[in-house]
């Protein structure tokens, strides 16, 4: 297989550059987005993260690389001959993104290892670096092995999926309000990805993009944030604890508990369903709570 | 792993370790408190869309509160870093009432427990825990010690113990014990 760098290496130094200049901007425009133990326990989880990305690299790259011994088209990975390779490999990486990212939010089993990104109740450049520890597990990577049946090399995929995270790391941020108008319409920006870390009830499972918005816009999940509700972070029931061992594996835990307590044959549903159903309609999920503060809403706006 | 990834890995903790310490340093951070009954209801509202409190019970130092319903279901509130965590008040959560103040035990150990200085409410809200649970109160045999000092909510993150708290052992006469 070739060989190419790991960009995320090379852009660490400045993730932790631009941390300390979010943190003065804070310091000046609004104290409270940061809290010591948060950044703590993101940077922990992030750091964790990392070791666990490096214990099971290698049998990830082994799927791929037998994965693509299957390929369709032969495709080089010499940038000067293969330019529009590697911008088309970009953006279908990109669209893998969104699928993988769609079903995290939508599928249980996905959910119970990227809810560590979302468990922090902040939203700062710390919050990006809250990454999974059990991405292997469960399977993410699946969502890219198209990709590589396709013809596309596997370095080059790694090194896209390298530059898509990078740009991702940006857009957890409250220091920015809006880009441009043309960006905005685009590129995945921190207003966009604000409204996803929402757990307000209008900005639920929405902008699921990592760095083309046009997929939310052209599959339905698009939704602009709004002056008048403040995007309020975290996840629908907050974890009120610091614990790094509680935020990496408490979803699990409640996947295991539900399943050993479900009858037969809603044991699976556990599974795969999304988060927050339940086989006796006793919690909610994110489409009944949209559905109730709808309804909250037609009641309260006749009497205004 | 390699020794690459190793030093990696002990770079990445230290520079971890020092932007926590500048967080802290630089004063980051907010001091949360439930400002009155309609912050409560609020931030309820927010925990649950469409709870819809119409009572609550405030702690003395806003640091957390009960919020209920019109249905009798209650709602735990209080602050978690600079924001605020939520739980609903069912028949796993353990109260106990001593004096003035009401502790509530979560059965999600994480959680922690959270007690409220509630003043004279704390009997009433005492007795509709009860109400919840169907249970009679017990005596109190180990009731919370108090450290006026201390702020009354306290978590596991904060550096106690669950429901643990500074300071001698202070049984309480009207003291009861309930499971909400």
């Amino acid at each position: 297989m070739d060989k190419l760098p790991d960009p995320v290496a090379y852009a660490v130094p400045a993730f932790i550059l631009l941390l300390i200049v979010e943190m003065l901007v804070s310091l000046r425009a609004d104290k409270s987005r940061y809290e010591a133990r948060d950044t703590l326990t993101s940077l922990m989880l992030g750091t964790i993260s990392q070791v666990a990305g490096a214990l099971v690299g290698a049998a990830v790259v082994g799927m791929a690389v037998w994965v693509y011994q299957f390929h369709l088209f032969d495709i080089g990975i010499a940038f000067r001959q293969w330019w529009w390779a590697w911008i088309l490999c970009f953006i279908l990486d990109d669209l893998a993104y969104y699928v993988f990212h769609r079903s995290a939010h939508r599928v249980r089993w996905f959910w119970a290892s990227h809810v560590i990104h979302h468990s922090s109740q902040h939203y700062n450049l710390s919050t990006a670096l809250r990454q999974t520890w059990t991405g292997f597990f469960s399977l993410g990577f699946l969502f890219r092995l198209p990709l590589f049946l396709i013809g596309f090399p596997p370095a080059m995929v790694f090194f896209c999926a390298g530059i898509n995270l990078i740009y991702q790391f940006w857009i957890h941020t409250e220091a920015i309000r809006r880009m441009p108008k043309w960006f905005e319409a685009v590129m995945n920006t921190p207003s966009h990805h604000r409204v996803h870390h929402g757990v307000n009830p209008r900005y639920l499972d929405a902008n699921y993009a990592g760095v083309f918005i046009i997929w939310d816009r052209m599959f339905g999940s698009f939704v602009p944030e709004r002056d008048d509700d403040p995007v309020r972070y975290g996840i629908v029931k907050q974890l009120g604890s610091f614990n790094i061992l509680w935020a990496a594996v408490h979803e699990w835990v409640g996947i295991a508990k539900d399943v050993w307590a479900a009858p037969w044959r809603h044991k699976l549903d556990y599974l795969w369903r999304e988060p927050g159903w339940s086989h006796d309609g006793s919690r909610l999920t994110s489409a009944m709570i949209k559905a109730r503060w709808r309804a909250g809403r037609a009641v309260e706006e006749p009497a205004e | 792993m390699t020794k690459a990834v190793l030093i990696q890995l002990a770079a990445s903790l230290v520079a971890v370790l020092v932007i926590a310490w500048l967080v802290r340093r630089m004063g980051l951070g907010a001091d949360p408190r439930i400002a009155d009954d309609a912050h409560a209801i609020r931030l309820a509202d927010e925990a649950e869309a469409g709870f819809g409190g119409v009572e609550v019970a405030r702690d003395r130092a806003g640091f957390a509160a009960i919020v209920r319903n019109a249905e009798g279901r209650m709602l735990l509130i209080r602050a978690h870093g600079n924001h605020f965590a939520a739980r609903p008040v069912d028949a796993g959560v353990e109260g106990r009432l001593d004096k003035d103040f009401l502790t509530l035990t979560m059965p999600e150990r994480t959680f922690g427990a959270v007690t409220l200085h509630l003043g004279k409410e704390a009997g009433v809200w005492a007795s509709r825990m009860r109400e919840v649970s169907g249970r009679s109160a017990r005596p109190n045999e180990a009731a919370p010690a108090r450290s006026p000092a201390r702020p009354p909510t306290e978590y596991p993150e904060m550096g106690g113990r669950a429901g643990e708290r500074a300071g001698a052992a202070v049984p309480s006469s009207e003291g009861g014990r309930t499971r909400g």
